[in-house]
C-alpha cells in the first residue's frame, strides 16, 4: 500500500519487542531496551532525549520521529504514529470497549493476524485520523475541564508550570490560559497517536518539544512510578488543545455549548477514528499510562 | 508607651495594647502617623538606628527592586518576631495607603475604585489613631468582585489581562509544592472572584494567622526568586508582589470563610457584600494624595 501514498510516514514507537509484525510501510522507532544495531533508535535520532526517556515515555519517541521526518523524509505530507499496543483505526474493529478507559476498544491479538493489522492501520486518504474525543464532564452541573481533571489524577503544579512555560514561549497566548484550563474535550493521545498533516504535526511537535525541554531543564524532579511521566501527560493536553484549535478553525464551531457540540460532530465525522488497544487473551482493563 | 509630651487630647500618646503596627515606606513619611506606628524603612529611606530592611531582613535587601513593598512586609514579620513577641495583632500600612475603620472621604480613586483618596491636610494624628485601630482582631479593606453584571472575571482572567499569567501559574505551583495550598484548591483559587486589595499587606490581622501566612508566602517567594530569575521591564518586574497579593487575599478569604463567624444570612444572596468575617472586619482602603494627582497602580 506504500506506493499508494509516498508522502505518508507511519511510525510505530516501542520500548519492547513488537507484538505484531507491522506492515512494510510502517517504520519502527525503538526506545529503551528495544534499541539495537541497525534499528531506528532513540539514542541515534534524538540523543538529547535519551536520559529523559523514563520521564517522557513514548513522547521521547515522538520527538525522535520528528527528527526522522526532518532528516530523512523531508517530502512527507502526512505523519502517522502508533504505539506498540495502541493505534487508531478509521473504523471500529472489535467493538469491545475497554472496561476502564471507555474511549478505547480492546482488540485481541489473533484478530489482527495477517493483513488485517495493515488494513486497520491504513489511513486511506484522510488528512487526519485521530481518536474519538472524550469529555471530562460527566454531570453537567460539575464541569471538569483540563485543570480539574489533571488536579484529580496527577500533580497539579506540573500542569501549572508546563502551561506557564507554554505561555512564556508563545505556544499559548496569555489570554488563552483560562480557556485551556476550562477546555473539556480531549483527544486521547493528542498529537501523538493517529495521522496528521506533516506541516501541522511538525509544527505542533516542535512547540511541544520546546516547552518540554524548558520544563525538564527548570524542574528536575522525581515522581513515583506512574506519576513519573509528568511531562508526557502535559504534552498530551497541549497536543490535544492544538488539535482542537485546528479542527475548530477548519469546521467552525465555538468552544462551548451547542456550537461546540455541532462543530465537534462535524470534525469527528471527518477525522474521528477509533483508538484500539491490542491485548492478549487475559486482559482485565487498561491501566492508564502504560 | 512613647511619651509625646503633648496634651491629653492627643491620641498619639495612647498605644493600643499588644498591637504591632508597621508602616512600610521607601520615602520620607509625609503623614504624621500616630506614635504606635513604626516605620519600616526600605531603599533610600533607610537611616541609621531606624527599623531598616537591611537590618531586619538583609536577605531581601537585594530583591527590593523586584519586590517593592513586599520586602518591607517580610522585614515587618522579622520585626514582630524580634521586638513584639507578645503581639496578638499585627497591622500594616504603606507610606500612602492605609485601611481605616470608616470612610474618610467620598472621593473614589478614579483608576482603582476600591480605594478612596484622602488629602494630607485632612489627616490628623488623632484621627488616624482612631480609625486605624480596629475594635476587633481584623481590619481589612473591603473586598471587591472581579466580575460584574456584564462580564465574568476571576483571578486568573484578571491576572492574565493585566500581567503575565505564567508568573501566577508558577507561583501557585510553588505554593502547592510547599503545601501552602492543597492541590484540590487550585481550580478554586484561580476561579476566585473576590479580591481583597493588598492581600495580607494592608490592614490589621491576628498575629498568629499573619505570621504563619507571611512566613509561608516568604518561603514561596524565596523559591520563585531562586528558580525564575525574571527580567521583566518596568511595572511587571514586580511579578512576585502581584502574585503575593492574590495569594494573600485568598488565604485571608479562606480563613474567614472557614471561621465560625461566617454564617449564611439573608444578605449572603447579595454577592457584592462579602458576608464573611467578624462584624466590623471590613473598612476602607485609603490613598493619601498631596493634591489632585491620580493613582497609578503598583506605585
Amino acid at each position: 500500500m506504500a506506493e499508494r501514498d509516498a508522502g505518508l510516514v507511519y511510525a510505530c514507537i516501542t520500548h519492547v519487542p513488537l507484538w505484531l509484525e507491522p506492515p512494510p510501510w510502517v517504520v519502527t522507532i525503538h526506545l529503551g531496551e528495544a534499541q539495537g544495531e541497525g534499528r531506528l533508535n532513540l539514542r541515534e535520532l534524538a540523543p538529547e532525549w535519551l536520559p529523559q526517556h523514563p520521564v517522557l515515555g513514548g513522547t521521547a519517541g515522538t520527538f525522535a520521529l520528528r527528527r526522522y521526518v526532518l532528516e530523512r523524509r523531508p517530502d512527507a505530507t502526512r505523519v502517522g504514529i502508533c504505539q506498540y499496543r495502541k493505534f487508531v483505526s478509521r473504523r471500529r474493529i472489535s467493538g469491545v470497549r475497554d472496561p476502564r478507559y471507555r474511549a478505547m476498544d480492546v482488540v485481541p491479538k489473533p484478530t489482527l493476524d495477517g493483513d488485517r493489522y495493515a488494513d486497520a492501520l491504513w489511513p486511506g486518504d484522510a488528512r487526519f485520523v485521530v481518536s474519538k474525543p472524550r469529555r471530562f464532564t460527566r454531570v453537567f452541573w460539575h464541569r471538569r475541564g483540563y485543570l480539574r481533571e489533571y488536579e484529580r489524577d496527577h500533580c497539579v503544579e506540573d500542569l501549572l508550570r508546563f502551561v506557564a512555560e507554554a505561555v512564556e514561549q508563545g505556544v499559548l497566548d496569555s489570554r488563552e490560559v483560562e480557556a485551556f484550563f476550562r477546555e473539556d474535550v480531549i483527544v486521547p493521545g493528542g498529537v501523538e497517536l493517529g495521522v496528521y498533516p506533516a506541516d501541522f504535526w511538525l509544527d505542533a511537535i516542535r512547540k511541544i518539544e520546546g516547552v518540554v525541554r524548558a520544563c525538564v531543564t527548570k524542574h528536575a524532579m522525581v515522581r513515583d512510578a506512574y506519576q513519573s511521566r509528568v511531562w508526557s501527560f502535559c504534552a498530551e493536553r497541549l497536543g490535544s488543545w492544538l488539535l482542537l484549535k485546528r479542527f475548530r478553525d477548519e469546521v467552525g464551531g465555538g468552544s462551548t455549548g451547542i456550537s461546540e457540540w455541532l462543530g465537534r460532530r462535524r470534525w469527528q465525522a471527518r477525522f474521528g477514528g477509533q483508538l484500539n488497544l491490542i491485548v492478549d487473551e487475559t486482559h482485565a482493563g487498561y491501566t492508564g499510562g502504560t | 508607651m512613647p511619651d509625646t509630651r503633648a496634651g491629653p487630647d492627643v491620641a498619639g500618646a495612647w498605644s493600643p495594647p499588644r498591637l504591632a503596627y508597621g508602616c512600610v515606606t521607601h520615602v520620607a513619611l509625609e503623614v504624621d502617623f500616630p506614635e504606635f506606628i513604626e516605620p519600616i524603612r526600605l531603599g533610600a529611606a533607610q537611616v541609621e538606628g531606624a527599623f531598616n530592611l537591611r537590618d531586619l531582613a538583609p536577605e531581601w535587601e537585594p530583591h527590593h527592586p523586584i519586590l517593592g513593598g513586599l520586602a518591607g512586609t517580610f522585614a515587618m514579620k522579622n520585626h514582630v518576631l524580634a521586638h513584639h513577641p507578645d503581639a496578638d495583632r499585627v497591622g500594616l500600612c504603606q507610606y500612602r495607603k492605609f485601611v481605616s475603620k470608616r470612610r474618610l472621604s467620598r472621593v473614589v480613586a478614579p483608576s482603582y475604585k476600591a480605594m478612596d483618596v484622602v488629602t494630607l491636610p485632612a489627616l490628623s494624628r488623632a484621627l488616624l489613631a482612631d480609625v486605624m485601630v480596629p475594635d476587633d482582631a481584623w481590619l481589612l479593606p473591603r473586598p471587591f468582585l472581579l466580575s460584574n453584571w456584564r462580564k465574568h472575571s476571576d483571578m486568573l482572567e484578571q491576572y492574565s489581562r493585566v500581567h503575565h499569567p505564567q508568573d501566577l501559574l508558577r507561583f501557585v505551583a510553588e505554593a502547592v509544592e510547599q503545601q501552602l495550598l492543597d492541590k484540590a484548591e487550585v481550580p478554586d483559587l484561580l476561579a476566585e472572584e473576590l479580591m481583597l486589595p493588598g492581600g495580607i499587606e494592608l490592614g490589621v490581622f491576628p498575629a498568629d494567622f499573619w505570621i504563619r501566612s507571611v512566613s509561608a508566602i516568604e518561603s514561596v517567594v524565596r523559591a520563585c526568586v531562586a528558580r525564575y530569575p525574571l527580567a521583566r521591564e518596568g511595572y511587571n518586574a514586580r511579578a512576585w508582589s502581584f502574585c503575593t497579593e492574590r495569594l494573600g487575599s485568598y488565604l485571608v478569604l479562606r480563613h474567614l470563610r472557614a471561621s465560625p463567624a461566617s454564617k449564611v444570612s439573608f444578605f449572603a444572596l447579595r454577592r457584592a457584600v462579602p458576608n464573611i468575617g467578624p462584624r466590623g472586619a471590613f473598612g476602607r482602603l485609603n490613598l493619601i494624595a498631596r493634591g489632585t494627582d491620580d493613582y497609578v497602580i503598583g506605585v
